[in-house]
């Protein structure tokens, strides 16, 4: 999916009558199966840009162009475009509704249109992806999963939707050793696939395994943009923005 | 001192235990770190450790008082502060500066002496610009040095992180241990530090590893991570490199 923001402006808490300006005039473009790392120090608009890029939040002013559908003006056509995206979010219980993880598989799938004879394939392989391979899971409540098997089963549901766009917000955090490299191969998963792959985060590392492009936000804005290789090597780029040191992998 | 004996937990309805018989002695003013793969029970044990969760079998006694012992839990709960991975859970007040004076209110601090440590935290956390937003209106990470900011203010004994600062950036990650490893170094607070991260818990007195409810290794961090085969364990960059 090809994603073009144009002009964007958000202010947020509008309603609590404390409102405040994360973006001013922010255009963006995101080619159809790119991935786009997202960096910024806490509160720079990290997780606000991917609700906005993703279509969860309207913007203030400005567009945003969904595979060309503008999203503001054409809501007969942006229900069809957003039941091909993916999101997990930054605390990932926020998207479990079911009693137990099969049934969040069987709801998500219902919703989505998936094929029933793909269904218990697309789980199981999903799941077997995200390392969630513990004898009874499905049967379990989502809301008993650690932080770290949240995020896992969150990465899980993005796998086995197979979106056209995959909006993934901090989805290393918390993490162990293993669970990185069932991310990282998550999104390769989704890259092959010829998904567009927006990731905000804080791990430099995973960025640099997966990443072709990386934007730095700051207030108000976007401080820079460019190939991952460049910014991810960019000492002094990175140590203004909170980043004191290059991913390992760009060092050696 | 923290002592933990022959700690079992199981959850309502699981059918195995979260920890399986945990043993650990904790001295005053440690630093302990403790790392574990998704599911190996390391917030079962920081749940543990101030009463929020209570024994199957075995025990847990902070300063000889027992989380068994219901009327010396809320003395317990003052000693141990503890901040969660998702600060949602912590996180009640109207505006930054109410969350961190809140708990100093309930534990009957005067009005100057909290008003001094309510700015003192805010410059600590990094938060005073956003002093009067409500604290939903921030960003995880900045939520996240917000609880932190709350329990510290309560200067509490014995602090547990249970992967507190998962949602910084590398650098405010620095910042505030170091401003955590600061209030040990002056008051002797012990720390237990649940982490993914090597080069925390390098920093680190000893670190303990779990593994399915059991600790498997615990020792002098560098040695441990030397040795440590596990693939679930992050490895700092020179012993990754041999793996």
């Amino acid at each position: 999916m090809r994603i073009l923001a144009e002009h964007i402006r958000y202010t947020a808490g509008t309603k609590f009558g404390t409102s405040r300006e994360v973006f001013r005039d922010l255009s963006l473009l995101v080619e159809s199966g790119e991935c786009l790392g997202v960096i910024g120090r806490e509160g720079s608009g990290k997780t606000t840009l991917l609700n906005l890029l993703g279509g969860l939040v309207p913007p203030s002013g400005g567009s945003l162009f969904l595979d060309g559908v503008n999203m503001g003006a054409a809501p007969d056509r942006a229900g069809g475009i957003r039941r091909r995206m993916g999101f997990t979010f930054q605390f990932p219980e926020e998207q479990f509704l079911s009693p137990t993880v099969d049934e969040e598989f069987r709801s998500l799938f219902r919703v989505r249109g998936i094929p029933e004879g793909e269904r218990d394939g697309r789980r199981d392989a999903a799941l077997r992806a995200a390392g969630l391979v513990e004898p009874g899971t499905g049967a379990r409540s989502p809301f008993t999963l650690s932080l770290g098997e949240s995020r896992r089963l969150a990465l899980a549901f993005v796998s086995a939707l197979r979106p056209a766009a995959a909006f993934l917000d901090e989805p290393t955090s918390g993490l162990d050793a293993s669970g990185a490299a069932c991310a990282r191969s998550i999104v390769e998963g989704l890259l092959a696939g010829g998904c567009t792959v927006v990731i905000a985060t804080h791990d430099l590392e995973f960025l640099s395994g997966v990443a072709r492009s990386v934007l730095i936000l700051t207030e108000g804005g976007i401080a820079a943009r460019g190939e991952a290789a460049a910014i991810l090597a960019d000492r002094s780029l990175l140590a203004a923005h909170g980043y004191p040191r290059p991913p390992e992998s760009l060092i050696r | 001192m923290i002592d933990v004996r022959s700690l079992r937990v199981r959850y309502p309805g699981a059918d195995r235990d979260a920890l399986a018989g945990v043993s650990i002695e904790i001295p005053d003013a440690a630093l302990v770190a403790v790392m574990g793969g998704n599911g190996s029970g390391k917030s079962t044990l920081a749940r543990s450790l101030n009463g929020l969760l209570l024994p199957s079998a075995g025990s847990v006694t902070v300063d000889g008082l027992t989380t068994t012992d219901g009327s010396a839990l809320a003395q317990l709960r003052k000693r141990v502060g503890m901040v969660f991975q998702n600060p949602h859970l912590q996180v009640t007040s109207l505006t930054v500066e109410r969350e961190i004076a809140f708990g100093l209110q309930n534990l009957g601090i005067e009005h100057g002496a909290l008003r001094r440590t309510v700015n003192e935290e805010l410059a600590a956390s990094g938060l005073a610009p956003v002093r009067s937003r409500a604290p939903r209106t921030l960003s995880g990470g900045e939520q996240q040095r917000l609880a932190l900011a709350a329990v510290l203010a309560m200067r509490p004994a014995h602090l547990v992180l249970d992967e507190a600062t998962s949602l910084l950036s590398p650098g405010s990650r620095a910042a505030l241990l170091a401003h955590v490893h600061e209030e040990r170094r002056m008051r002797g607070m012990t720390v237990i530090l649940i982490t993914q991260f090597a080069g925390e818990a390098l920093a680190a007195d000893r670190l303990v590893i779990l593994r399915a409810g059991a600790i498997v290794d615990d020792g002098e961090p560098g040695a441990v991570l030397a040795r440590c085969t596990l693939p679930e364990i992050a490895l700092p960059p020179e012993a990754a490199a041999r793996r």
